[in-house]
C-alpha cells in the first residue's frame, strides 16, 4: 500500500461536505464568525457610550472617550478572531477524527477502498472550506455593518489582516486534524490544541522567535490595520509549512492507529 | 458629576436597538440550551456541569458548540415501521451475484448455461501463527486457520476468546504482533487496499452516520468502491429491498438495532464481496431479525465465502458447513459440522428417567456398554458404546430392580456439547 494513497478521497470528501451541510457542524464556526462580524462593529460603536453610562454612576468620575472609528471596529474583530475564533476552531476540530473512531463510523468506511490518508485529508479539506466560507461571510458582514455605522475607511487593510489570519487559522485546522487523529480522546486533542495556542500566544512576547513563527501573525494584526510596515513573509511561510507538516503527521499517525 | 442621559451619549442611531435585540437573543439561546441540557438524558462526555459552564461562560459560542456536538440523541427505538414485503433472500442474492464462486463453479446457472469458473488465489483466508498482544494480555496465541473459498464458515468461541480481534486483523483494522493473515493471498497488513476491495465487513455494533438515510449510506459505500450510474442504482435498490429499508426515509439515527444490523449486512454486500466477514451478526437481533439475517447468509452459500463469528450455536448449525472453535487464543478444533459431531460424539447417549435413579446408577456402573453417567434430577444421561445393546439392556435392568421406567430416549450429541467440551478442555 502506497504510504500516501489517496484512494476514496473524492467520495469521502463529498461525504464530509454533505455532512457539513446537513448537520450542526455547519453552524459552529460560521455561526460564531457571523455573530462576531455582526456584533463587533455595533459593540465598537456602543462601547464609549456604555462606558460613559457606567462611569457616570461613580460620583466624581469623569472619563473622556475618543470617538470610535471604523478602525476600532476592525481591530476589535481581529482581536476576537485571534481569541474566540481560534478557540472555536480548536474545540470543534478536536472531534474531526476522534468522534468517528469513538462512534465506530470509521471502522465501516475504512474497511472499504478508502485509505487512511484520504480519511484525514478529506476532513482537513472540508474544515478548510468551511473556514474559508465562514471567514468570508463574517468579514463581509463586518464591513457592511461598519460602513453603516462608521465609514468606508480601512477596508483594504482589514481584508489584508483577515487574509493573514486565515493562514494562522488554516494551520490550526491542520493541527487539530493531526491531534484528533493521533490522540484517542476528543478532550485530549482539544487540551493539546489549547496548549499549542497558549504557546503561540506566549511567543508574541519574544521578538526573535515571534518573527519566525505563527506568533508573528498574531502580533502583526494591529500593524497591518494601521498600514505600518511589518515583516510578514517569514511568519506566513513558517505557518503554511507547519500546516503541511501537520497534515503529513496526521496521515502518518492515523495509518499507525488500530481501530 | 453629571450623569449623561442616554439621548446625549454617542451611541449611533439603531445601535442601541441592535444591542437590545442581541442581548435578548443571547439570553434566550443560553436559557434554551440550559433547559435542553437539564432535560437531556445524556450529553457528550457525560459531564453536564462542564457543558453548563461552557454555555454560561461563552454564551453564544458556547451554546452553538453545545447544540452542535454536545447533545446525544435519545436511544433509537422501533419507531420506524418495518417493511414487510421483502424479496426472498435467494432472489436478492441472485441479483447481487451474477455467478457462483469456485466451490460451485461448473454447476448450471439459472439460465441453464455452464458458469465460468472463478479463478481463486488460494484459500479465502489463511492465518498462520497469528499472535496479538495487548498491554496486559495475549488475545491470540498462535492461531492457524484455513478457510476454503465458497464455504459458510462459523468462527466459534466464548466471549473474550479473540474472535473480534481475529476479524479486526483480517479486515486490516489491527496489526498482528506476530504471524500473518492473508485474504485471497493478500497480506492484511501490507496489502490492506487489495483486501478491502475484496471483502465486505460487518462489525458487531455497526456505526453509521446518524444524519444519513440508508440510501445515502449505500451511495457513499458504492462511491468508495467506484460504482456509478445505473448499475449502482440497481444494486442499491436491491440491497434496500433485501434489508427491508426501501420505503424508509428516516435518518439512521432513528433506526432500531435490527434495522441497523440489516443495513449493516446490506452495506457489506455493496461490492458483491468475495469474502463476507461478519462479527456476531445476529447477537443483537430479536428472533425474527435473526431468522432474516440467517436466511440472507444461507442464500449466499455457494455464491461467496462467508466467515462469521458467533457464540450462538444454533445459528452455526443452521447455516454453516464448516466451523472452527477458538478458545484461549488458539484454534482447538476445525472441521465440518457433521465431522465434528462424529469426532466428539463417538459415544452416543441415552436419557433414562426412573423413580429411583440412584439404584439404577449403581447398577449401570457394572454394565460394559455404559460409560459416564450424569444425574439430573430423576434423569440419568448415560454415554453408551453400543446403542442397540442399551435398548435391550435398560428395560431388563429396570424390571430386575423393580423400579418404574418413565422415559427412555436416545440423545444425539449436540454442537453445544462439543463446544462446551472443547472450550473447557482448552481452559484446563
Amino acid at each position: 500500500m502506497s504510504a500516501l494513497s489517496l484512494r476514496g478521497f473524492g467520495a469521502f470528501t463529498r461525504k464530509e461536505l454533505l455532512e457539513t451541510r446537513k448537520t450542526w457542524r455547519m453552524w459552529v464556526l460560521p455561526g460564531v464568525l457571523v455573530f462576531l462580524g455582526l456584533t463587533t462593529p455595533i459593540l465598537a460603536a456602543a462601547t464609549p457610550a456604555l462606558l460613559e453610562m457606567t462611569s457616570g454612576s461613580q460620583p466624581g468620575v469623569v472619563i473622556k472617550f475618543p470617538t470610535p472609528t471604523a478602525l476600532d471596529a476592525y481591530a476589535q474583530l481581529m482581536g476576537n478572531l485571534a481569541q474566540i475564533g481560534l478557540l472555536v476552531l480548536i474545540i470543534s476540530g478536536a472531534a474531526a477524527v476522534a468522534s468517528e473512531r469513538r462512534s465506530g463510523t470509521a471502522v465501516l468506511v475504512l474497511t472499504k477502498p478508502l485509505s487512511r490518508t484520504s480519511f484525514v485529508w478529506s476532513k482537513a479539506i472540508a474544515n478548510l472550506v468551511v473556514l474559508l466560507a465562514a471567514t468570508a461571510l463574517g468579514a463581509a458582514l463586518c464591513v457592511a455593518v461598519t460602513i453603516v455605522l462608521f465609514d468606508t475607511s480601512h477596508i483594504a487593510a482589514f481584508l489584508e489582516s483577515v487574509a493573514v489570519w486565515l493562514a494562522l487559522a488554516a494551520m490550526f485546522v491542520c493541527l487539530m486534524v493531526w491531534l484528533s487523529a493521533a490522540l484517542d480522546k476528543m478532550a485530549a486533542a482539544a487540551g493539546a490544541g489549547i496548549a499549542v495556542y497558549a504557546v503561540v500566544f506566549a511567543l508574541t512576547g519574544f521578538p526573535l522567535v515571534r518573527d519566525w513563527s505563527p506568533a508573528g501573525i498574531l502580533a502583526a494584526n494591529d500593524a497591518i490595520l494601521r498600514d505600518k510596515d511589518v515583516a510578514l513573509a517569514q511568519p506566513i511561510a513558517v505557518t503554511l509549512v507547519l500546516a503541511v507538516v501537520f497534515l503529513l503527521l496526521a496521515a502518518w499517525s492515523f495509518r499507525r492507529k488500530e481501530l | 458629576m453629571a450623569v449623561l442621559p442616554l439621548a446625549e451619549t454617542t451611541l449611533p442611531p439603531g445601535a442601541l436597538v441592535a444591542l437590545i435585540v442581541l442581548g435578548v437573543a443571547e439570553v434566550a439561546l443560553v436559557v434554551f440550551c440550559l433547559v435542553d441540557l437539564v432535560r437531556r438524558p445524556a450529553v457528550l462526555g457525560d459531564r453536564k456541569w462542564l457543558w453548563a459552564l461552557l454555555i454560561v461562560l461563552f454564551a453564544i459560542p458556547g451554546s452553538i458548540i453545545y447544540l452542535a456536538v454536545g447533545r446525544v440523541p435519545a436511544p433509537a427505538t422501533d419507531q420506524v415501521p418495518e417493511t414487510e414485503d421483502r424479496p426472498p433472500a435467494d432472489t436478492a442474492a441472485d441479483a447481487l451475484y451474477a455467478r457462483p464462486v469456485a466451490a460451485v463453479a461448473g454447476a448450471p446457472g439459472a439460465d441453464g448455461t455452464q458458469q465460468q469458473p472463478h479463478t481463486p488465489a488460494g484459500p479465502a483466508i489463511e492465518i498462520t501463527g497469528l499472535v496479538k498482544d495487548f498491554k496486559k494480555a495475549r488475545a491470540l496465541d498462535g492461531v492457524d486457520l484455513v478457510v476454503p473459498e465458497g464455504s459458510v464458515f462459523g468462527f466459534l468461541g466464548p466471549n473474550g476468546a479473540g474472535k473480534t480481534t481475529t476479524l479486526r486483523i483480517l479486515a486490516g483494522l489491527a496489526r498482528p504482533t506476530a504471524g500473518e493473515a492473508r485474504v485471497f493471498g493478500h497480506d492484511t497488513t501490507r496489502d490492506a487496499d487489495a483486501v478491502h476491495a475484496l471483502i465486505g465487513f460487518l462489525p458487531d455494533v455497526p456505526g453509521f452516520y446518524k444524519w444519513m438515510t440508508a440510501r445515502e449510506y449505500l451511495e457513499l459505500s458504492a462511491g468508495l468502491f467506484g460504482l456509478h450510474g445505473d448499475a449502482r442504482d440497481e444494486r442499491i435498490e436491491t440491497l434496500l429491498e433485501l434489508a427491508g429499508l426501501s420505503g424508509v426515509t428516516t435518518k439512521v439515527g432513528g433506526y432500531s438495532r435490527g434495522m441497523k444490523q440489516r443495513l449493516g449486512v446490506a452495506q457489506a454486500l455493496i461490492n458483491s464481496p468475495r469474502l463476507l466477514l461478519l462479527d456476531e451478526p445476529t447477537s443483537a437481533l430479536d428472533p425474527i431479525g435473526r431468522r432474516e439475517v440467517l436466511e440472507m447468509i444461507a442464500a449466499l452459500s455457494g455464491r461467496t465465502t462467508v466467515f462469521f463469528s458467533t457464540h450462538i450455536l444454533a445459528d452455526v448449525e443452521r447455516v454453516c458447513d464448516t466451523v472452527a472453535v477458538l478458545a484461549g487464543g488458539r484454534i482447538v478444533e476445525q472441521a465440518g459440522i457433521d465431522e465434528l459431531r462424529a469426532r466428539h460424539g463417538g459415544a452416543q447417549r441415552v436419557v433414562i428417567e426412573v423413580d429411583d435413579p440412584q439404584r439404577l446408577e449403581q447398577t449401570l456402573a457394572a454394565e460394559v456398554w455404559a460409560g459416564a453417567v450424569r444425574r439430573d434430577g430423576r434423569e440419568l444421561v448415560v454415554d453408551v458404546t453400543d446403542l442397540e445393546l442399551a435398548y435391550h439392556a435398560v428395560p431388563a435392568l429396570v424390571a430386575r430392580l423393580g423400579i418404574s421406567l418413565r422415559r427412555f430416549d436416545a440423545d444425539e450429541v449436540s454442537l453445544e456439547d462439543v463446544f462446551v467440551d472443547l472450550v473447557q478442555g482448552a481452559s484446563r
